[in-house]
């Protein structure tokens, strides 16, 4: 870093070569020019970035299967979305409510045969001689 | 093809070993900009390990053509800024660790001590600074980085910069002509 003096020199306006800016320099160089982190340091790094590398060689494939999946998945969510609101409008637009649709009227006629309706007459005529007759007040003294 | 951009190549293919030859260019420069940014050995080698760690994982993304010093010293400076932000009491622990580091060579005993003392002065003054005006002064002054690198590392303006620098070195020229544990000879030259 030493070969950077150079550069001050061009860098007038701060005057880095005055007194202040030599103190300053010396200070701060003079406080840490023996300090070097320990050899522990990078046994960290070491085992930081093979466990780092190690986990980026084991996983990256599912990760990108999934990773090249996910926009086709979220178009395939939102085209069926948006789909079914389309039909869901034109269905609504094109059948007619309810309240608007002409049925006829369920009626009790059915179509029947002239021997069908003649047995059912004479059912209804024997139906109604089972009937008893209703009683009569008879005026006059009893038997 | 310069060496750094060389060693990302091989970095890029898995080579683990020019990683660590990274690491050993790099270390020293990073590891006192840690140190003289926070104050804390302890703190400026953690904050070394993670950056390492954090430059294997970017180092697919950096452009391999440019010198990697700025780049790394970038990452340095955003975790000792994370680190200044946790523990705002480094003035303290830097005080300690030059009482450590500060036995030069010596010439007498007074010249010494006086030299010592002055020193102290001036790091304590450094100290004093906010931390995007010490940023820039350790940068400048310690590392020798010029105004565009120092504007990369921190991401602002080149005007930024020599701002910060300005007005650090004009409170550092205060605190220093105020300070009266230095003679009046020195106070002198520094008003």
């Amino acid at each position: 870093m030493g070969c950077r003096d150079e550069r001050h020199s061009d860098n007038d306006e701060l005057t880095p070569n005055d007194d202040l800016g030599q103190l300053i320099r010396q200070s701060l160089r003079e406080s840490v020019e023996r300090a070097e982190p320990s050899p522990l340091a990078w046994q960290q790094i070491w085992s930081r970035v093979r466990r780092m590398s190690a986990a980026q060689g084991s996983q990256p494939r599912p990760r990108r299967v999934w990773a090249s999946l996910a926009p086709l998945a979220q178009a395939v969510v939102i085209s069926a979305l948006l789909l079914a609101f389309g039909l869901g409008v034109d269905r609504n637009a094109a059948v007619p409510r309810r309240s608007l649709v002409a049925r006829p009227t369920p009626t009790a006629h059915t179509a029947s045969s002239p021997a069908e309706r003649s047995e059912d007459m004479l059912r209804r005529y024997m139906l109604f001689r089972r009937q008893p007759e209703p009683a009569q007040h008879q005026r006059g003294p009893l038997p | 093809m310069s060496e750094d951009a060389e060693l990302v190549s091989r970095i890029r293919c898995g080579d683990l070993g020019a990683f660590e030859t990274l690491y050993h260019k790099y270390k020293r420069p990073l590891y006192q900009t840690a140190l003289a940014i926070s104050g804390d050995a302890g703190a400026a080698e953690e904050i070394l390990q993670d950056g390492f760690v954090r430059a294997y994982a970017a180092l697919g993304r950096v452009d391999a053509s440019l010198s990697l010093s700025p780049w790394l010293h970038r990452i340095v400076v955003n975790l000792s800024y994370n680190w200044t932000n946790r523990n705002r009491q480094w003035p303290v622990a830097l005080n300690a660790l030059i009482e450590g580091l500060t036995a030069g060579p010596a010439t007498s005993p007074e010249q010494t001590a006086e030299g010592n003392a002055l020193r102290e002065i001036v790091r304590e003054a450094v100290a004093s600074l906010g931390f995007r005006q010490r940023v820039a002064v350790v940068l400048f002054y310690l590392q020798g980085f010029s105004l565009p690198e120092i504007a990369f590392i921190l991401d602002c303006p080149i005007g930024t910069v020599k701002s910060r620098l300005y007005y650090a070195c004009k409170a550092l020229r205060k605190k220093l002509s105020e300070d009266r544990r230095l003679t009046g000879e020195v106070a002198y030259g520094m008003s």
